[in-house]
């Protein structure tokens, strides 16, 4: 038999269709699971949360617990008054737990909550208050957060995330991050749930410790005029409702439940 | 905030690898095309015995070889392929133009063979950090042959 020369009329090597087509179905596919999983296993997180047992909580806050190191002796007076203020809330939040209040040196007006019942306030936020009712509702906030158990809901639904990727590829390699978009779109979401419902609750320790509710938007209106107005889209992305978002739904709540703003206390000189 | 940095950080390298492999593909695709056309004279086979009959004048070990970049729409259409299994479409294509590329380059590596023998095709992935390929080797070797002029004429 002679050999003859001839090229293939067709490459059968390479499966036909377009390049793009297979990415984007795939892509889609996945993220709408990792969407739904997340979802579904977030949504479990919660309900174990919410059924769990005071011990319970006790035992897992402690293998997450943070002690935190001593603050500095300039904020000594600061963190005696709000640690007073944060006693005199504990009863109303219906946190039994002991609170610990740190106050921190920073520029940025924040609060925020450790496991562990640890209550770290930036010291400029004692600048962006005016009166001791606005400071009351950020530290009610922080407390409804506790005694919500949102440090445990996070810690869960991080758990979930690590475990979920680790599993997807095998090595926590880049993969798992192609689809982060998804997980992050129903985290956000989330979180502003979870904030808005701080909200709610600190609204209702107010009323329950000084009578009314006044001051209650203080610290979000003095931020919405340092930041100015925001695209839409970013609020959407982001973890915590757009201030001017805030505010109306804090009056919303405040309407709804009937509650009024009354005399505010002045906040002390530091 | 974080979440657009997250999406510019994948989709910039995959639009970018999608826009420019997928020209570089379409040209290495023509000028596969006219080569092979080309160099149809000159048979390459995995044959151990020759296809002439003519006396042998010389022999030698002829080598092609490529080296093709993988770009990152490939690598991540192939991370999400590995998610779900079946036919890898991006790195078909990709090692085929190696294969094809690495036979011509050991054609044109013998000018005046009259054909080459026993040729065989080596694959190997270059890997760099965290294991992730950023490309692959395609060698092809073989053995030329070039038989005495006045009688090699087919």
């Amino acid at each position: 038999m002679k050999y003859q020369a001839s090229l293939p009329e067709h490459n059968d090597n390479v499966t036909p269709g377009h390049p793009l087509k297979d990415f984007v179905l795939i892509l889609a596919g996945l993220s709408a699971a990792v969407l739904v999983g997340y979802l579904v296993l977030g949504w479990l997180v919660d309900v174990v949360v919410d059924r769990m047992g005071p011990q319970t909580e006790a035992r897992l806050t402690q293998l997450v617990a943070w002690t935190p190191p001593a603050g500095e002796p300039a904020m000594r007076t600061r963190e005696a008054w709000a640690q007073a203020l944060v006693d005199g809330m504990r009863t109303c939040a219906g946190v039994s737990a002991p609170v610990t209040v740190r106050v921190h040196r920073s520029d940025t007006p924040n609060a925020m909550v450790a496991p562990g019942g640890v209550v770290i306030v930036m010291s400029s936020l004692f600048d962006s208050v005016q009166s001791e009712n606005g400071m009351a509702f950020v530290l009610a906030h922080e407390l409804s957060h506790m005694a919500n158990r949102d440090h445990l809901r996070a810690f869960g639904r991080r758990l979930v995330l690590i475990a979920a990727a680790t599993l997807l590829t095998g090595d926590g390699s880049g993969t798992a991050g192609v689809l982060a978009p998804a997980q992050h779109l129903g985290e956000s979401g989330y979180s502003r749930g979870r904030e808005a419902a701080a909200d709610a609750t600190a609204l209702a320790i107010l009323q329950c410790r000084y009578g009314h509710a006044g001051g209650a938007t203080e610290l979000f209106e003095t931020l919405q005029r340092e930041e100015g107005e925001t695209p839409a889209l970013v609020h959407y992305l982001a973890s915590h409702p757009s201030m001017g978002a805030r505010i109306e739904a804090v009056r919303a709540a405040m309407r709804q439940a009937g509650l009024k703003a009354g005399t505010l206390q002045p906040l002390p000189r530091f | 905030m974080d979440l657009l940095f997250l999406i510019a950080f994948w989709s910039v390298p995959i639009a970018l690898g999608y826009i420019f492999g997928r020209m570089a593909e379409a040209k290495h695709y023509r000028s596969i095309i006219t080569r092979e056309k080309a160099l149809l004279g000159l048979p390459a086979t995995s044959l151990k015995t020759l296809l002439g009959s003519a006396p042998v004048a010389r022999s030698e070990l002829v080598t092609g070889s490529v080296v093709v970049a993988v770009d990152h729409f490939k690598k991540a259409a192939s991370a999400l392929r590995s998610l779900v299994g079946g036919p890898v479409q991006s790195y078909e294509s990709l090692l085929d133009r190696a294969k094809r590329e690495a036979v011509l380059r050991l054609k044109e590596s013998c000018p005046g063979a009259h054909e080459i023998v026993n040729v065989r095709l080596e694959t190997m992935p270059l890997t760099g950090n965290q294991r992730q390929i950023n490309g692959v080797e395609v060698l092809a070797y073989g053995t030329a042959i070039y038989y005495m002029e006045s009688i090699a004429a087919p």
